[in-house]
């Protein structure tokens, strides 16, 4: 009898363990689960509104190595509005609307309507990597989101494109501000600017190289602008990638081997104004001339755009502080474009 | 035997320490339970001003305007990109309350009641199966669906361009009749009108007149019979009655097809020469 | 006494039980038929014929382009793969496809065999038991022909031997559950052109007993066949001489594509697909089967195949090969298919051999024979663009080299064979490059087949290799 009650005890004991074992299997629940999904929605949904100036994207160009293309978000959390400021333009009343959703992967952050990033998306290569307006958000911190494009890129490709991380927008840069600092559409603007010889000098940060180019901006379109607008604007002919304002080109002449003010000039790349900032990107396929000159300045200068911190007016003397940032958004490239010596 | 009893006890804990340990080690969440598709409608207090508008039309009219993409909405292995705030908003004023969904509750209160799509897709560009080909589709791309319609090129539209507008209202009536055409099916004497003389992928090499001469409204109609009919809606939305009919007694394949076509309308209760002036009157006098 | 009579009861009982014993086996359990004579073995033969389940092998071809979203989604595991030339496809689906081809083949070589075993020793007249035999000799011919050219490597003498084809079976089994293991690709085209030509030299003895009915092996069909064999064996003097043969047979009579285009715009899509490969108003079709369904994949608008855009850009609008295509999907699918079948789930007609295939093979055996007749291989394609094309006018064949001549009869071959299944032979024998995207808006290419591609010889399938472990050992390699 005893001996009974001991095997039996001892099967009972042995059960509990293999009970015990098998509760050991899942030590996530459901609830658990979801509960951690809602607190990263709740610290992005945070977080995304704690940057009074917004967060940058750095997206990359294959027009360079080092400079990456920023993109600055400002997140209206009430509303879930989200205005962005691009080097290549601005929309008319600037506002788009986002999402927090959830996907199979986890938590999304999905700018749901078309802006900067769905028309970099829709865009070359040449414009930015990125492969989807929806975005997994692999981890959320104070000073940075790390996010990752959904899809990336053509259809039954596998799921998860490049990965961003947004930092908060620097203070001084002052081309994202609204503040339109030169708009070279208004006479005001262009005045000792269009149609005036200049220099342009370069500092790469990390290198400590110094780089002069002679310069000059040709008013040469300006007589056909609005067919260029157009037919020739690779953002407004292409209707799902169209969220900016028309834009303004023109000849950005220069000469690489005389980097002084002079009436000379080698080659005459495009240049286009973005939102306070001069992009080059050859985007003319008919002609191979400016498509060439184009691509080579950008190619150069190692960056596809510069954008404008500050214009300086003494006079006549017109000083353009210009600059181009890396991956981290520090500055790869200071520089300006001076029209006197 | 107390002590055989230990030593057992012992080493099936030693051995069942070891089990637990191995399956830790493989532990997985278990997801499966959660919805993540579950579509949840933006609190109002979250609202903007196109969300309050399409509430508005929604309430009215039982459309629910689709402005803002999720990929519960768009099929992942195509392309199609989300119109831009201010676009949309302006877009679904004037062509969705002003120029679709009023006039049709209006005049053809059956008809609406019945066919009207329960969604509608607002795209900012249009449909492409590449994110950055540049081949483009110029209708909306998704229309041969039961409940659902949509529109592309919301982001190129002009709505102070009354002929830019126009066209967009009536190729808006074509992709419908894409949705009617799925729903009720053509019919195979409408298909017998012009068998085996559609000209395929061959479509863009003809001309207007010569597609006409073959019996097909336009060249693109002549794609293949689902064109041929939605071409056919479009045709009597866009002109006049007189002109419509003029062209149509030219060609006896035509006015077999529009014989057919306007019954097929008139049988659910949708006059399309009278929707024809109506839109004409909204787009261009008032 | 009492033990006597036990005994006695005892040895009643079981004379009785033996006695029924031999009554009951007198019958055949089941009522089976039993093969005695002539018409059981002729019966068996009419049924030994194979369905077209090779017909999936347009998937891999470069006739066709893969649209996932115009696809049964239950097809995706079955044909994807396929298309991928990957050997895990879902071999458990019974659509066409390696897999049910196999075990189909089998199934008929069975039946084959039966008949092949038994025939001469039945009762019947000795001409008609030869004639039947013949039959079943070209059925099983055949029925390797398409498994050595599905699972083997492509004929080739240098490579032949030691190329493997599939298990040779030329017996009926009488053992519980053997193993076979494979033969060589040599072994195999051996017993295909021994039961061929020995069926042809019974036909040519016994002309009287041949059966002429299209959908049985006639002599012009034993032809047509020796004409394929030949010209993918390369032996162009043989592939003239049996194409010479079949013509005779037959007649040069081609397809009038005009008729078949007249009936689709008086009667519709349904009546013109069920008549397009009707024997009796086709004198064009040498050989011909009736069977379910087997085109899934392709020349339906939900198969999720299309064909390819260079096919496409040929079928030009003076063709009449154009005419009988129509599109799936919608205007931005680009998705076109040919129709030359039923397309609902009912039975539908499939050819075999047709007199196209006899004349472009002998215009392709006249250029690249030990002495090229190019005069008669333009005739022969002449004579096919001539009921092809609306408005006909003739090539400018003056200066053409007989390899540039050679190149418009593969063009012509390719267009004029869509979706019957040929393509797949002409690219592992002609040593063609294909290339497949899963995604035709993407640059890129996903899967490429280059010449003698290890990949042409399919893999054996898995519900072969199942209770025949065996061929586990040899399976292609990969």
């Amino acid at each position: 009898m005893k001996n009974i009650l001991k095997i039996s005890g001892f099967l009972a004991l042995l059960m509990v363990l293999f009970v015990s074992c098998e509760k050991d299997n899942i030590t996530t629940t459901v609830e658990e689960l979801v509960g951690t999904e809602k607190q990263m929605e709740a610290d992005l949904k945070q977080t995304l509104g704690k940057s009074a100036n917004g967060w940058v994207m750095m997206v990359k160009s294959t027009l360079a190595e080092t400079a990456y293309v920023p993109v600055v978000m400002q997140f209206d959390t009430i509303k879930n509005m989200v205005k962005m400021r691009s080097v290549y333009g601005s929309a008319v009343s600037n506002q788009s609307t986002y999402l927090i959703n959830k996907g199979v992967s986890g938590v999304l952050l999905n700018f749901s309507g078309g802006s900067a990033v769905s028309s970099l998306m829709r865009m070359d290569r040449k414009y930015g990597d990125v492969t989807d307006y929806v975005f997994k958000v692999l981890s959320v911190g104070a000073e940075s989101i790390k996010i990752q494009c959904l899809k990336s890129g053509e259809a039954y490709k596998k799921e998860g494109g490049p990965i961003y991380t947004l930092f908060k927008r620097p203070e001084n840069w002052k081309w994202a501000d609204d503040a339109l600092l030169l708009d070279l559409k208004k006479t005001e603007a262009r005045a000792n600017v269009i149609s005036t010889n200049s220099v342009l000098t370069l500092n790469y940060i990390p290198t400590g190289e110094k780089v002069s180019i002679g310069s000059h901006f040709g008013p040469g379109f300006d007589g056909v602008l609005n067919s260029w607008q157009l037919n020739g604007d690779p953002f407004y002919s292409n209707a799902s990638a169209n969220v900016f304002d028309k834009f303004y080109l023109f000849y950005a002449y220069v000469n690489y081997s005389k980097g002084t003010i002079s009436d000379d000039y080698e080659d005459y790349p495009v240049a286009r104004q973005g939102h306070n900032a001069l992009y080059f990107i050859p985007f003319y396929e008919r002609d191979a001339n400016t498509w060439a000159s184009t691509d080579k300045f950008a190619k150069s200068i190692k960056t596809p755009y510069l954008v404008i911190n500050e214009v300086i007016r003494t006079g006549t003397n017109v000083t353009i502080k210009v600059a181009s940032y890396d991956k981290s958004g520090k500055e790869y490239i200071t520089g300006e474009y001076r029209n006197f010596n | 035997m107390k002590k055989l009893f230990i030593y057992t006890l012992l080493i099936l804990a030693g051995i069942s320490s070891f089990l637990s340990c191995s399956k830790e080690d493989k532990v997985t969440l278990e997801k499966e339970n959660l919805d993540y598709f579950a579509i949840i409608n933006k609190p109002k207090e979250k609202w903007n001003a196109l969300d309050s508008l399409c509430d508005t039309i929604y309430r009215d009219y039982g459309v629910k305007i689709v402005y803002e993409y999720t990929p519960q909405v768009i099929r992942p292995n195509d392309f199609y990109y989300p119109p831009t705030y201010d676009k949309a908003l302006a877009y679904t004023r004037k062509v969705m309350k002003t120029l679709w969904l009023e006039p049709l509750k209006k005049n053809f209160p059956d008809y609406f009641k019945r066919e009207t799509p329960i969604e509608f897709i607002l795209m900012g560009g249009y449909y492409h199966g590449h994110p950055t080909n540049t081949d483009i589709a110029a209708g909306a791309g998704f229309n041969g669906q039961f409940y659902r319609l949509g529109m592309g090129g919301v982001n190129n539209l002009d709505l102070s361009n009354k002929a830019a507008v126009h066209d967009h209202v009536v190729t808006l009536w074509h992709e419908h009749a894409h949705n009617q055409d799925v729903k009720y099916g053509r019919g195979e004497i409408f298909d017998r009108i012009s068998i085996g003389t559609y000209y395929k992928e061959a479509w863009n090499t003809k001309t207007e007149p010569q597609a006409v001469t073959d019996g097909f409204f336009r060249k693109y109609g002549g794609f293949a019979p689902e064109e041929d009919f939605a071409t056919t809606v479009e045709h009597l939305t866009r002109f006049p009655k007189n002109d419509a009919l003029t062209l149509i007694n030219s060609n006896e394949k035509l006015k077999r097809k529009y014989n057919l076509v306007n019954k097929f309308y008139l049988d659910k209760g949708m006059d399309l020469h009278k929707l024809q002036s109506i839109v004409y009157d909204l787009v261009y006098k008032k | 006494m009492k033990k006597y009579l036990f005994s006695a009861l005892l040895f009643l009982m079981c004379t009785a039980t033996l006695t029924s014993c031999k009554k009951f086996l007198n019958e055949p359990f089941d009522n089976r038929l039993e093969l005695k004579n002539i018409e059981d073995y002729a019966g068996i033969v009419k049924k030994s014929y194979p369905t077209r389940y090779d017909l999936f092998n347009e998937v891999l071809t470069d006739n066709y382009k893969l649209v996932p979203n115009l696809m049964q989604d239950a097809w995706k595991p079955l044909y994807i793969p396929m298309y991928m030339y990957k050997d895990d496809y879902q071999y458990t689906l019974n659509y066409t496809s390696p897999a049910t081809a196999y075990t189909h083949l089998y199934n008929k070589i069975y039946m084959a065999n039966l008949v092949i075993e038994g025939v001469l020793t039945g009762g019947g007249g000795t001409a008609e038991k030869q004639v039947v035999m013949a039959e079943a000799l070209l059925i099983r011919s055949y029925c390797y022909f398409i498994l050595t050219n599905i699972f083997g490597m492509h004929y080739n003498p240098s490579t032949y031997a030691t190329d493997m084809a599939v298990p040779l079976i030329l017996e009926v089994n009488k053992e519980n559950r053997p193993t076979y293991s494979r033969s060589t690709v040599k072994e195999v085209y051996d017993q295909v052109e021994a039961d061929l030509y020995k069926a042809i030299d019974i036909y040519e003895k016994n002309p009287a007993a041949v059966p002429t009915n299209p959908y049985r092996f006639s002599m012009g069909a034993a032809y047509a066949f020796a004409t394929r064999l030949s010209l993918y064996k390369n032996d162009f003097e043989k592939t003239v001489q049996y194409a010479d043969k079949a013509i005779g047979q037959k007649g040069r009579v081609l397809r009038s594509l005009k008729t078949d285009y007249d009936v689709l715009l008086k009667s519709g899509w349904a009546f013109y697909a069920q008549q397009f490969n009707d024997p009796s108003s086709h004198p064009n079709i040498i050989m011909a089967v009736q069977s379910e369904y087997v085109h899934h994949p392709i020349g339906n608008n939900w198969g999720g195949f299309y064909l390819a855009p260079d096919v496409v850009a040929q079928l030009t609008d003076n063709d009449f090969r154009n005419k009988i295509t129509a599109n799936a999907g919608t205007v931005i699918d680009k998705s076109t298919y040919i129709i030359k079948n039923n397309t609902g789930w009912q039975t539908s007609r499939y050819v075999y051999f047709n007199m196209e295939e006899v004349l472009l093979s002998r215009a392709e055996a006249n250029l690249r024979g030990t002495a090229p007749n190019p005069a008669n291989a333009i005739l022969d394609l002449e004579d096919l663009r001539k009921v092809r094309l609306e408005k006909y006018s003739p090539l400018n064949t003056a200066g053409m080299s007989n390899a540039q001549l050679l190149i418009e009869i593969y063009k012509e071959r390719r267009i004029e064979f869509l979706s019957e299944g040929l393509r797949w032979y002409d690219i592992k024998r002609l040593g063609l490059t294909v290339e497949h995207k899963m995604d035709q808006n993407s640059s890129v290419i996903d899967a490429t087949l280059v010449k003698d591609d290890k990949r042409s010889a399919l893999q054996i399938p898995v519900n072969a290799r199942i209770g025949n472990p065996v061929l586990e050992n040899q399976l292609n390699p990969r």
